[in-house]
């Protein structure tokens, strides 16, 4: 069964559908929709109540995750724009970003057979985040002057930079696990 | 707000009395109870005031002999003697060879997948197992508090994953126990200092048994809790300790004692006294008795002795840090540490981990018990003694979930740490013409090879519309509930038909399986057995029926009066049949008014959701 749960996700949670989101009230009201609906309220309750909390705090779980995440909530207001939108296919057509990428890479590389590699690394990652940082804004600004096609393309970028901080923290990984 | 708040089923008898509920630390080593009286958690004992339970269950062709008098059999007769179980719960057949080393047992050649370990009075799986010792604590607590337990909160790893989870569950099955929930024991610990009632703050849960080791970093927020990353290593403990003792004992009395394994399980005992009596002196006479009679003697100081174990705790700093980068929390950040597992007695296990997380750890409870104190408390709440007290602890996934693709590689589809409930949606296409059945192969972990993951189960889709290559759209929807267990369900979209999902457990119990099992435990009392399913089944029937009145009451007028009359109808079904005494029939009339009133509870969830929102100044979420 589906739960006729139509409202997307800005209004589940009665927020203003928008890219800025208060990451407090954002995590205020999830605590509020999840002490009503978490199947630890139903513990008592018939199978089918337990059933239906299961997968209204599911919703709520998904929702919340969404609007949580600066780029997931980035793809998924381009969603609801009836943005086409393939993030695991699709790159950015900026030519500058893809040599900039090319660039990045062979950092995490070089990075990754440093002396240091595990402070490298960590030093590489605080940079991505900032040029994340940059990214969001740019978003931002795009969104709201509905500039839709710029707005996926940062997107993508962000996309980008989310996987090659993947990259990073799987290498730090690999790393600390020799030292067990 | 109420959804169908009914949640006290025991009004229908005595509305104010106080339902029994407890909290179950089901270990490798041990187990233990404990329950909440006069609004304190405590550790139950039995007859002989002995409040741990060795989890050492022993068959003999006649009887079942549970914990301490099972234990003393465990080196005379260890092939029936069975302990450790919970390293196999949920575990195949395939699994068994990474553990050899850790169980001696017996295990028979089967068809199923499920292992099974023989015994004189015949084989039996560690669900089983496990169920008898469940079922010794249960009768331990129902004859202490005088009445039938409502359900109980079983506490298992952070890292145990689906398959391990519902072996827990289906255990408390056998036992005739209802689980209100399966907690993390992490979370449980945290639960039992109180943290859940703080403000904010990180929680680091360091637990060292005597064969494993887990750290777990928790999270609060305003009564939230969230278990953001666990690690450790399932052979790693205290009996390390142990042995790295024993080898110093035999090295200073240049003894090779290789085969004699009486001398060594001598030798293992003294190491263990000495261990224990180190917490609290800084030197401790060493005597062992060799085989011509003499005696060795010698002595160890405690700084011999940290300098034996240093190896084995900085591992588990090492993961501690590993740990804590995952949830991406600085040390400077955690601001409680919960001691856990009896090996943290040692003193210098706790100057190691305050050395680190610059702050020196919890340790006022008794670490053997904190686990199952913590269960208590939330499993007190869950039974609604405490209707006005504020409780949420949500968990994650602890592994991530995903199916098997081309080239015998894992496609996640859930990651881990992904807070659950949850529910994800897949879409499949058949890849020829007029194809109706497809196999979804479901794995959980972490590498990328079917071979490095764990085999949840097995998915055959069938009657899929025959339609050309690629033109049927398969939903397949994977819902993990509030236990970290996993339920699939599809769809064909353009033609709406639900394709019929069969799973095969790798290598859980199919729930036949368990029926069965539950029926031999009953064999000798069909009537009883016949008693206990009708009574099971007017209680949930009873549930129903109020849920539905007092949703009725306040939410009717949601309703077309078609739509009424059709709910009226099944309701008077019920409850009719429920004057009956044929189980079936009340299991038939409970599913045909949910079925009904499907359609109304969900309107009734959404109408909730709007007013929790609405209910709420704006300040409150300020």
């Amino acid at each position: 069964m589906n739960i006729d749960l139509t409202r997307n996700y800005f209004e589940l949670f009665d927020f203003e559908q928008g890219y800025s989101i208060d990451q407090q009230q954002l995590a205020n009201k999830y605590r509020a929709l999840q002490s009503e609906f978490h199947p630890d309220r139903f513990a008592n309750a018939s199978d089918q109540e337990r059933r239906i909390s299961v997968q209204t705090t599911a919703y709520i779980n998904e929702a919340y995750t969404t609007l949580k995440s600066d780029l997931r909530r980035s793809h998924y207001l381009l969603q609801l724009s009836d943005i086409e939108f393939n993030a695991e296919t699709e790159t950015s057509s900026d030519a500058e970003f893809l040599i900039r990428t090319m660039e990045l890479h062979e950092k995490v590389e070089e990075a990754g057979s440093a002396h240091e590699p595990l402070e490298e690394l960590h030093e590489l990652s605080k940079n991505l985040k900032q040029d994340q940082e940059l990214l969001i804004v740019q978003f931002s600004k795009q969104y709201s002057v509905k500039d839709l096609k710029a707005a996926k393309d940062t997107a993508l970028k962000l996309q980008f930079y989310e996987r090659l901080t993947n990259q990073v923290r799987k290498k730090q990984e690999q790393l600390e696990e020799e030292l067990l | 707000m109420a959804l169908l708040q009914i949640s006290e089923p025991g009004q229908s008898t005595a509305p104010h009395e106080h339902r029994f509920a407890a909290g179950i630390d089901l270990g490798t080593t041990n187990s233990l109870v404990a329950t909440v009286r006069s609004g304190v958690a405590e550790t139950l004992a039995d007859k002989k005031g002995n409040h741990i339970l060795p989890s050492v269950v022993r068959y003999e062709k006649n009887e079942i002999i549970v914990g301490e008098e099972a234990l003393v059999h465990a080196t005379t007769d260890p092939l029936n003697t069975l302990a450790s179980v919970k390293r196999i719960m949920g575990r195949s057949v395939n699994d068994l060879a990474t553990l050899q080393g850790y169980l001696p047992y017996k295990f028979e050649d089967y068809e199923s997948a499920v292992p099974r370990i023989e015994t004189v009075a015949g084989s039996v799986t560690a669900i089983e197992v496990s169920a008898e010792i469940l079922k010794s604590l249960r009768e331990r607590t129902e004859a202490s508090l005088g009445g039938e337990l409502v359900g109980v909160v079983i506490t298992v790893p952070a890292y145990f994953d689906d398959a391990q989870r519902q072996a827990t569950k289906d255990a408390a099955k056998l036992a005739g126990l209802n689980v209100f929930r399966l907690l993390n024991e992490p979370t449980a610990a945290a639960v039992a200092y109180g943290l859940d009632q703080q403000a904010e703050g990180v929680t680091a849960i360091y637990d060292l048994g005597g064969g494993t080791f887990d750290i777990s970093i928790l999270k609060l927020t305003k009564g939230v809790f969230q278990v953001l990353s666990t690690g450790g290593d399932t052979a790693l403990g205290g009996d390390d300790f142990d042995r790295e003792i024993a080898a110093w004992i035999l090295d200073q009395a240049e003894l090779n004692i290789n085969e004699d394994h009486q001398m060594m399980r001598r030798v293992m005992q003294e190491a263990r006294r000495v261990k224990e009596e180190l917490s609290d002196m800084d030197q401790v006479s060493i005597n062992v008795q060799l085989n011509d009679k003499h005696d060795f003697q010698t002595k160890l100081s405690r700084q011999q002795f940290e300098h034996l174990i240093e190896k084995h705790i900085d591992k588990t700093i090492a993961w501690c840090r590993k740990t804590l980068r995952e949830a991406e929390i600085e040390v400077d950040d955690v601001q409680n540490i919960v001691m856990v597992g009896g090996s943290t007695r040692t003193p210098y296990v706790r100057e190691k981990v305050a050395e680190f997380f610059g702050n020196p750890p919890l340790t006022d409870i008794d670490p053997d018990k904190v686990v199952a104190i913590g269960a208590a408390q939330q499993a007190d709440k869950l039974a609604g003694n405490n209707p006005d007290e504020e409780m949420l602890l949500l968990d994650v996934l602890p592994l991530s979930l995903g199916i098997e693709t081309m080239g015998e590689l894992v496609e996640k589809i859930i990651p881990r740490n992904t807070v659950i409930p949850v529910t994800m949606a897949q879409k499949f296409t058949t890849f020829k013409d007029g194809q109706t059945a497809m196999r979804v192969h479901v794995l959980q972990g972490e590498r990328e090879k079917v071979a490095d993951c764990r085999s949840l189960a097995t998915f055959d889709l069938t009657d899929i519309p025959a339609m050309v290559a690629g033109a049927a759209h398969i939903l397949v929807t994977f819902q993990v509930d509030a236990d970290g267990l996993l339920s699939v369900s599809a769809e064909e979209q353009s033609s709406g038909t639900r394709a019929s999902v069969e799973v095969k457990p790798s290598y859980g119990l199919s729930d036949s399986e368990i029926e069965s099992m539950l029926k031999d435990s009953f064999s000798n009392a069909q009537q009883d057995m016949q008693l206990r399913m009708l009574a099971e089944q007017q209680v949930e029937a009873d549930r129903v029926l109020e849920a539905l009145r007092s949703a009725l009451d306040k939410d009717g007028e949601l309703l077309s009066a078609d739509e009424l009359a059709k709910i009226e109808q099944a309701k008077s079904v019920l409850l009719n049949t429920r004057q009956g005494d044929d189980d079936e029939k009340i299991k038939q009339a409970i599913k045909n008014l949910e079925n009904e009133s499907e359609e109304f509870i969900a309107r009734r969830m959404n109408r909730s959701v709007q007013q929790v929102m609405k209910g709420h100044k704006v300040e409150e979420f300020e």
